[in-house]
């Protein structure tokens, strides 16, 4: 039996009990009264008290099934109500617990689009320079944190991208922005601003489409295609 | 055992009984059964295992209303007492009573007068 369901038992037993118990002893008492006088009545009547006795609970029938009749006349309705809200309870329990999932679920699942989104979508709008991008540049493969690079000249649409995690390939931007305008044949990269800026890499398309080409793209560099 | 001619309620008249019965004041179950049987000199047997379930019924449908209280010998006795829904429940279940029992009445004697072949068939007597 699962937990919802014994859950439920027990709630349909404990209810049950508590509002039939009061009943059935009040049921009980007004049973023995009634079979005291008909006792008495067969005693007036001359009959042996403990025959009268017998005789008494013989004429008045199953006390037990009577008993359970009158219970269940008495109570039936509380029985029912407390039954319903115990299955309401019940459903309202589920319809919590499902809906707690379904928000939990729908979140991962946005952040998993989003995820998947922050690479494809562009151009994005650009963020105010940082100082991490004043830092000296390097020609080590970017480790740091997302950011956003930038490309421009002989490309399908040139604006600014954003990365979601480093690793981000030259050939993937390209591919992001559109691919090579015809007639675009070099492609550069350039890291770094003013008197720091290096060229971190220069390269053909061709060699790109090929394959040939690895360069990984760091924040804030800037992609030219002519 | 009930003597021959002591008949069990029909079904479906136990309520107007009983309810006809409180109108005379309140009782517990072991009067309103002793009364029945009186009243009807001695015809009507009421059994206790449906005495008691009616009891209950009516009570629920605020026909009667039951309270505690101490009968002669000190014990502690359920009487029950006709309520002002129960009144107009009596009055609406007697007047339907007297209709269907003048109905029966009229097709009990019709079919006696068709068998004798007598012309008319209602208002024939047996």
């Amino acid at each position: 039996m699962s937990f919802g369901a014994r859950l439920v038992s027990m709630v349909r037993r404990a209810t049950g009990a508590t509002a039939s118990g009061g009943a059935a002893s009040e049921v009980d008492e007004e049973f023995s009264f009634h079979i005291g006088e008909l006792e008495r009545e067969l005693v007036r009547s001359g009959i042996p008290a403990a025959e009268a006795r017998d005789r008494a609970r013989e004429r008045f029938g199953d006390v037990g099934v009577l008993r359970r009749r009158c219970v269940e006349i008495a109570t039936e309705d509380r029985i029912m109500v407390m039954r319903i809200n115990a299955v309401l309870t019940a459903v309202l329990l589920v319809a919590v617990l499902g809906l707690g999932w379904m928000v939990v679920r729908g979140n991962a699942e946005q952040a998993r689009a989003l995820d998947a989104l922050t690479v494809r979508l562009g151009p994005a709008v650009p963020p105010a320079r940082s100082a991490a991008v004043e830092q000296p540049a390097s020609l080590k493969p970017p480790t740091q944190a997302p950011g956003f690079v930038y490309i421009s000249g002989g490309i399908g649409r040139a604006g600014v991208y954003a990365m979601e995690k480093a690793g981000m390939t030259l050939s993937q931007l390209i591919s992001a922005a559109g691919g090579a305008k015809e007639g675009s044949t070099k492609v550069a990269v350039k890291r770094g601003q003013g008197p720091k800026e290096i060229i971190v890499a220069e390269t053909t398309i061709a060699d790109l489409a090929a394959g040939h080409c690895k360069t990984v793209l760091a924040p804030d560099d800037i992609v030219t295609v002519e | 055992m009930p003597s021959p001619s002591r008949k069990d309620i029909m079904p479906g008249t136990l309520d107007l009984l009983i309810l006809k019965t409180l109108a005379a004041g309140a009782d517990h179950g072991y009067g309103i059964a002793k009364a029945i049987q009186r009243v009807s000199a001695d015809v009507l047997q009421v059994e206790e295992g449906s005495l008691y379930p009616a009891l209950h019924r009516l009570e629920k449908r605020g026909h009667i209303a039951g309270a505690w209280t101490k009968s002669d010998s000190g014990r502690r006795v359920r009487e029950y007492a006709l309520t002002p829904g129960g009144r107009s429940a009596l009055k609406r279940e007697t007047t339907s009573w007297h209709a269907m029992s003048d109905a029966i009445g009229r097709v009990l004697n019709a079919r006696v007068a068709v068998t004798r072949g007598t012309e008319g068939l209602a208002g024939e007597g047996l």
